[in-house]
């Protein structure tokens, strides 16, 4: 038996809203299949389970909202591999989730809050699941100082771990308002209120339906809620964006490394490259600039991966996220997996249908998890260069400036050359500026040779 | 085969209709730029595969021009055909 839990989509997802069951009891459901629809702060996303096997029970109802780690559903396994009770999590890199939750957000009638109590019978131990722990000092005082609880904090770190971040989040979360139930956030929204100006019924001040003044149509228990409205999505990607920001450039101290790179030679490369092909099987300048990130990051591998407890977590592949701006505003970032591995021409596939998803929908929550590193490219919004900020808990970013034309010494001679500003935004706890030289020397050589990018990487380049 | 200029425009704007649908079109300058409507280079390639499979026409690369707004690309399939 295993349980299926509200996946964690990124490190600033705190929480989730089940939008709608792709499954019903005695479903069998393989690995991969799609099984529900969810809305995050950022998105709204097809969510994948991980195992094979029948769906025995629906544990939470549409519309209810949930901390990442609650149980969903409960899946009867078709293997052994997965223990009776264990949770099903994405194998990516995405925390697995933490134990059934001390706090759901859910209120009642929805089914969320007693999912503790009916399975802890199914349960043979609760010492079988994965639990968030803290192992470094810094955050337990880190902690303490914010009056953070953090047996109700679900780790994003590998092996479930607690990290500041999380627990500065939590801390956030816990503002007036943040506590406040779902249905009065909603109806907040709705009327235009502020919640955290509300002075709640509820513990700890926490707003409650009945706090807010009352609308036409009371709001149905069980209700399907739909996706966010634009502006709401706008309002509370900006709101989580600003929260990861500002404990990046709180936390991480990060250092910066730059330099042009002439693209005579890969400009010219890819227009014969595209030469005679139809528009929708050229490359774009894009793909080769992840490819060669993504190449480049097999030789510095301390850039590839994340900052938890205090210690530098190598990533367990190239997994490579894209910052893509969204025409509404905000920005999301969708992850090639294993990009170091991909031809060109799979690389630029599989950025055009992510960013295509992100834009207009269908991103799984696999295209969301696992990133290692990201890349930004903002040269066609006017910018020369890009000296970016760390999303965490990566260490690195690399920023793409603007394709321009620049005077350029090339053979003793001066010349005119198209030309991009490249940007190494790196965690100086994790590596140092030599290492973020040698990384950018190494996306250099690639540019320089893009026949190089063109075909799968060979195992013995890696 | 001609591509009449009005034929070749509603070309272009169902495609960016498709590509990008919350651009409103009815208030949107036909002059405005491509970039200027906030096309990026994914969005535009997108345009062109849209194009190419309505017209059965290849549009070459490097020939559209990110300066280009819905009356410029519209002008090219015309006096193209």
């Amino acid at each position: 038996m295993g349980l299926f839990t509200m996946p964690r989509l990124g490190a600033d997802m705190e929480r989730g809203t089940l939008l709608e069951w792709r499954v019903a009891p005695g479903d069998e459901v393989r690995k991969g299949d799609i099984v529900a629809l969810i809305d995050t702060e950022k998105s709204t996303v097809d969510i994948e389970v991980f195992e094979t096997g029948t769906i025995a029970e629906l544990l939470v109802d549409p519309g209810t909202e949930v901390e990442v780690g609650t149980p969903l559903a409960r899946i009867v396994s078709d293997t052994a591999a997965t223990g009776e009770g264990s949770p099903v999590a994405p194998p990516d890199g995405s925390p697995a989730p933490a134990p059934l939750p001390a706090t759901s957000l859910a209120t009642s009638p929805s089914p969320a809050p007693a999912i503790a109590e009916d399975l802890g019978s199914t349960l043979p131990d609760a010492t079988s699941l994965p639990v968030s722990r803290v192992t470094s000092p810094l955050v337990r005082h880190r902690a303490e100082e914010l009056h953070v609880d953090t047996s109700r904090v679900v780790g994003s770190g590998p092996g479930h771990r607690i990290t500041r971040s999380d627990v500065e989040l939590a801390a956030d979360s816990s503002r007036p308002g943040r506590g406040s139930s779902p249905k009065a956030r909603r109806l907040a929204d709705q009327l235009g209120i502020d919640i955290a100006t509300i002075a709640g019924s509820g513990p700890g001040g926490a707003a409650r339906l009945r706090d807010l003044p009352p609308v036409g149509e009371p709001d149905r228990p069980g209700r399907s809620t739909p996706a966010a409205a634009p502006d709401r999505r706008a309002a509370s990607m900006r709101s989580a964006i600003a929260r990861q920001m500002t404990i990046s450039n709180r936390e991480i101290p990060h250092y910066h490394l730059t330099t042009t790179i002439d693209l005579h030679d890969a400009i010219a490369w890819l227009a014969d490259h595209n030469a005679g092909r139809p528009a929708a099987d050229r490359t774009l300048p894009a793909a080769l600039f992840i490819s060669a990130a993504a190449r480049a990051m097999v030789e510095q591998p301390t850039l590839n991966g994340s900052w938890v407890d205090d210690g530098f977590v190598a990533a367990d592949g190239v997994h490579a996220a894209m910052a893509v701006s969204l025409r509404g505003g905000g920005l999301i970032a969708p992850v090639i997996h294993d990009a170091d591995q991909l031809g060109l021409d799979d690389v630029m596939r599989s950025l055009r249908d992510l960013v295509s998803r992100a834009r207009h929908g269908g991103l799984r929550g696999s295209d969301l998890s696992g990133a290692g590193f990201t890349v930004t490219d903002l040269g066609e919004h006017g910018a020369d260069a890009v000296f970016g900020v760390i999303h965490p808990p990566q260490v690195a970013l690399l920023g793409i400036g603007g394709i321009v034309d620049r005077p350029r010494a090339v053979d003793g001679m001066l010349a005119v050359r198209p030309t991009v500003t490249v940007t190494l935004t790196a965690d100086h706890r994790a590596s140092d500026g030599h290492v973020g030289s040698r990384y950018l020397l190494a996306f250099r050589r690639l540019l320089e040779h893009p026949e190089l990018l063109e075909h799968p990487a060979r195992t013995e380049d890696r | 085969m001609t591509l009449p200029l009005e034929d070749a425009r509603q070309i272009v704007l169902d495609a960016l209709g498709q590509v990008a649908p919350e651009i409103d079109a009815s208030t949107m300058s036909f002059t405005t730029s491509l970039s200027d409507l906030d096309l990026d280079s994914m969005d535009q390639l997108d345009l062109l595969a849209v194009i190419e499979a309505r017209t059965g026409r290849a549009v070459p690369d490097g020939v559209v021009r990110p300066h280009w707004g819905v009356d410029a690309l519209a002008g090219y399939l015309a006096n193209d055909s």
